[in-house]
């Protein structure tokens, strides 16, 4: 597994390129799967959204100055294509972004790659029910245990304004679960 | 709310509103939060999927990467057309020296325009413009001409529509 350095040094060469972006995907390819699939809650989307990223990342690497981390980067690409990704659908539905995510939601009790029970089910009804800037918060600090400043760094915010989002987003979240 | 520990009036440091007050409600509900079952990751991947993503990404990088070949690219293509081109010229203007039937006519700045020359023609074949492309060959713009004015079909075509 190659460091970030000799990665971007890699992707940033004409010959090294190719290889260096399939090492590219295989160390980010999960954790970005999952960062993904957290929103748009369908595999099938995700796996769409997940390819886009990367082909996204392939032709935009040189536009990558390397003044936030390689990972602060990708993240953020992989944000901007999913929310792409359901403003498209809705478009195309002829619907609003919200009435999209509300079907998503319904959807994942017969949605076999879905295993969670009630209770877990209840939790990411609750989350939908937040604006979309609190759900990216609360989703990378509770399910992917990034730190503040992390965030800091992906949503380009300050830590203070990240804080108060995410207390805010556990108040509601716990109000509605506590709700029958 | 007074109470014998240190203070914003002794130490400077200060507070932001409602922060005391605040505090058990942020606590409790982290904790109620704090469930292994709702940390739990509750979505699932079909069999073998991460594996078969890198394969995916770069096909389809491939894909959108297509290379347009225009036929005048060719470099033998260009060889051989020039070629013809000459040979035809050669053989045509034989003919003309053997047989009155077709007048030659000096082509004038008029009629230039009714003809397609091969920049033109290079237009209409290539999907995609090509920057500095040039198509080298022997023959001059004047010989070009001249084949194309004694090319009787060509100057049968003009002449359809051309008034004297």
């Amino acid at each position: 597994m190659q460091n970030e350095e000799q990665l971007i040094a890699g992707l940033q060469s004409a010959e090294k390129k190719n290889e260096a972006f399939k090492q590219l995907i295989s160390q980010y390819k999960e954790r970005l799967y999952w960062h993904i699939r957290k929103m748009v809650l369908n595999h099938d989307d995700a796996d769409d959204v997940l390819q886009n990223t990367f082909i996204k990342v392939f032709r935009h690497m040189d536009n990558f100055k390397e003044e936030s981390k390689l990972y602060s980067w990708l993240y953020r690409i992989a944000t901007n294509e999913a929310i792409t990704f359901l403003n498209s659908k809705a478009k195309q539905n002829n619907t609003t972004l919200e009435k999209i995510k509300d079907e998503s939601i319904n959807n994942l009790t017969a949605d076999v790659y879905f295993e969670g029970d009630e209770i877990q089910l209840k939790l990411q009804k609750a989350i939908a029910t937040l604006p979309e800037k609190q759900q990216l918060v609360f989703n990378m600090k509770y399910f992917d245990d990034l730190t503040y400043e992390e965030l800091s760094e992906i949503l380009e915010t300050s830590t203070g304004a990240l804080k108060s989002s995410y207390h805010l987003a556990v108040k509601k979240i716990t109000t509605y679960l506590s709700e029958d | 709310m007074n109470n014998h520990f240190s203070n914003s009036k002794t130490t400077g440091l200060t507070t932001p509103k409602d922060y005391f007050d605040g505090m058990e409600d942020r606590v409790l509900n982290q904790i109620a939060l704090e469930n292994k079952t709702l940390k739990e990751n509750p979505f699932s991947i079909p069999d073998g999927y991460f594996e078969k993503v890198e394969a995916q990404v770069l096909e389809k990088i491939v894909k959108k990467q297509p290379k347009v070949v225009s036929i005048l690219q060719n470099r033998m293509l260009k060889y051989a057309a020039s070629i013809a081109a000459m040979a035809l010229l050669i053989f045509t203007v034989y003919q003309i020296q053997n047989n009155t039937a077709v007048q030659p006519t000096i082509v004038s700045a008029e009629n230039e325009s009714d003809f397609f020359d091969i920049y033109e023609l290079e237009e209409m074949l290539t999907t995609e413009t090509l920057d500095n492309f040039t198509i080298e060959n022997n023959l001059s713009d004047d010989a070009i001409y001249e084949y194309l004015s004694y090319h009787s079909d060509i100057t049968a075509l003009v002449y359809e529509n051309y008034e004297h």
